[in-house]
């Protein structure tokens, strides 16, 4: 499977994860994933006096399979924010925003703050689920922390969990928080 | 045939699963085994493999923690468990004969059925049994689609019970039946807890808390840990009880040694847990059903055992302010699990009731004010095929620890 392939789908339930780099969106998403997950990374030429290219994470994917042909893709954004023009594109029609924040990052809150402003839009119009991730790192900060920066950011009551990026189950609690503030009404 | 014919219940296979398996049986020896009813059952057989398989497993550690479980596994090792026995797949007679020799071993004598006459698994259908490979694909034959979601819901609401009781729906609107929803923490292990977690910190040592066994609990908010020296079954039993003056709360001296056998955990977890236990689906004396609730924070449900229903409670709390009542008749869930929840939140401060009651729900989440979009939002059978797929995952913290 290509993933311009996985890309190609119009109209297909998707979920987004964002955050910096670091954060665990690729591990994220292969927790959560029924099929390998798939990224894509591409060599971008650095600036003015830098001749190596390096190479940028473009985007990571996933899927889960949720019966009667039904697919829920999982879409992990470039963390790197020179790729942010792309963050508007994957969104499109996106149920909502996973957002993993690294709490060993001495600027996590500053993190927090950008990556909300940047999906602004997309999450005043859909949902959004912030998963704190290696909190046993330390880093000073605690979750009522990022709860109290997400009220000043005028974004409200929002899950925030501590999440182990590499355990399914934590991811899949952040999936259905997101889910469950979008439509609590609807049940298994 | 053998002396002893262990029962067996098999979990999470639908109808042409069970066929196979039975006939699969048939030929492991004669009276080795025979499936049996859950509640009856000598040992469980559980394909952990697949979505419903580690939720069924923990189901089944949670309802009985003295069972064996024979598991079958493409990555076996991973289960030390004294009780849990594993086989690699695919499943072949020799190692699956093996396996019901250790559960035997495991067994008290007086445990198995001593069942000699019985039929034999797929002995009905002994035309077809030569037919069968020694070996079975258990992938192939576990149950999916809306019977899945129906068997998880199932468990949910068994294991619910230890959560949050077995209360009825009472009648709201009844004076005489809201006594029956109310309960005082105060009264309970719950209670004096957080009164020794307030204690130590003025003291800025740990507390401890006896019963007449000696110390079951040690807690020292300085480091968020509690130490407990009870299995989690006697905890809850604890816990579920008034204390009625048993429970006596004492400074834990610095150069005291933690008890043999003492288990650290999360302050949190356990406060939220004694909550859950003491509630059993009721409300804490005062809440009142007609004011709004404001969820103030999320718990941190990937580090706290999950109730029933906890999210979409939480996700109706968060998009707006609805009062207990609402709550109930919003979601149609029982009143237990709602009052349950809100017990355990309002035990961590999650929580707190708007002291006019509102006329009407006040939308605060963005989401929820933007009529456009929820327009927009995918069919509901999305979202019951997603929360279904998202029940499955749930199952390494149902069990108490």
């Amino acid at each position: 499977m290509h993933l311009t392939d996985a890309l190609a789908p119009v109209g297909h339930h998707k979920l987004i994860f964002g955050g910096p780099v670091g954060a665990g969106k690729t591990t994220a998403i292969g927790a959560a994933s029924d099929i390998p997950p798939l990224r894509a990374e591409a060599p971008i030429l650095g600036g003015p006096g830098q001749s190596k290219p390096f190479t940028g994470a473009v985007l990571d994917y996933g899927a889960m399979t949720l019966g009667d042909g039904c697919t829920l893709h999982l879409y992990g954004t470039p963390g790197r924010e020179r790729f942010d023009f792309m963050w508007e594109l994957l969104t499109e029609d996106a149920l909502a925003l996973i957002l993993l924040i690294d709490n060993s990052r001495p600027d996590a809150l500053d993190q927090l703050h950008f990556h909300l402003g940047a999906f602004s839009r997309f999450i005043r119009d859909t949902a959004l689920s912030v998963g704190i991730t290696h909190c046993d790192l330390g880093g000073g900060l605690t979750l009522d922390d990022y709860q109290a920066e997400l009220e000043r950011a005028g974004f409200g009551c929002v899950p925030v969990f501590a999440v182990d990026p590499r355990c399914r189950r934590d991811v899949c609690l952040l999936i259905e928080a997101a889910l469950s503030v979008l439509a609590p009404v609807a049940r298994a | 045939m053998t002396a002893t014919t262990l029962r067996l219940c098999h979990s999470g296979m639908d109808n042409r699963a069970l066929y196979a398996f039975e006939i699969f049986l048939s030929r492991v020896g004669p009276g080795a085994c025979r499936i049996a009813e859950e509640d009856a059952a000598d040992v469980a057989f559980i394909d952990v493999d697949n979505d419903l398989g580690p939720y069924l497993l923990a189901g089944h550690r949670m309802l009985y923690p003295h069972r064996p479980l024979i598991v079958t596994t493409q990555a076996p090792g991973q289960r030390p468990d004294p009780l849990t026995v594993e086989i690699t797949k695919p499943v072949g007679l020799a190692a699956f004969s093996a396996a019901l020799e250790k559960v035997r071993s495991l067994l008290p004598p007086a445990d198995t059925a001593t069942t000699l006459g019985l039929p034999d698994a797929g002995d009905e259908r002994g035309g077809t049994v030569d037919s069968i490979p020694d070996e079975i694909a258990l992938d192939t034959l576990s149950g999916a689609g809306p019977d899945e979601v129906a068997l998880l819901r199932r468990f949910e609401a068994r294991m619910a019970t230890l959560h949050v009781g077995s209360l009825p729906d009472a009648d709201l609107d009844n004076p005489a039946a809201l006594a029956g929803i109310y309960y005082d923490p105060a009264s309970f292990l719950q209670g004096l807890v957080a009164r020794a977690i307030t204690h130590a910190r003025e003291i800025g040592r740990p507390v401890r808390i006896d019963d007449a066994r000696g110390t079951a609990l040690i807690l020292d908010p300085r480091n968020g840990q509690a130490w407990t020296t009870r299995s989690p079954n006697a905890l809850r039993a604890l816990a579920q009880l008034p204390t009625r003056g048993t429970l006596a709360m004492a400074r834990q001296e610095a150069d005291t040694p933690l008890p043999e056998g003492a288990v650290a955990r999360p302050l949190d977890g356990l406060e939220w847990e004694l909550a859950l236990w003491a509630s059993r689906g009721r409300l804490p004396r005062g809440t009142g059903l007609e004011h709004p609730i404001r969820l103030k924070s999320w718990p941190n449900l990937t580090r706290l055992a999950v109730p029933p229903e906890a999210m979409r409670i939480a996700g109706l709390w968060s998009r707006g302010e609805l009062s207990l009542r609402e709550t109930v008749a919003s979601l149609g869930a029982p009143q237990r699990y709602v009052f349950a929840f809100y017990s355990a939140c309002a035990a961590l401060g999650h929580v707190e009731q708007v002291v006019a009651p509102a006329p009407a729900a006040t939308p605060r989440s963005p989401a929820a004010g933007n009529a456009g979009v929820q327009a927009a939002l995918p069919t509901r059978g999305l979202f019951k095929r997603v929360f279904g797929k998202l029940l499955g995952t749930r199952p390494d913290k149902l069990a108490p620890d």
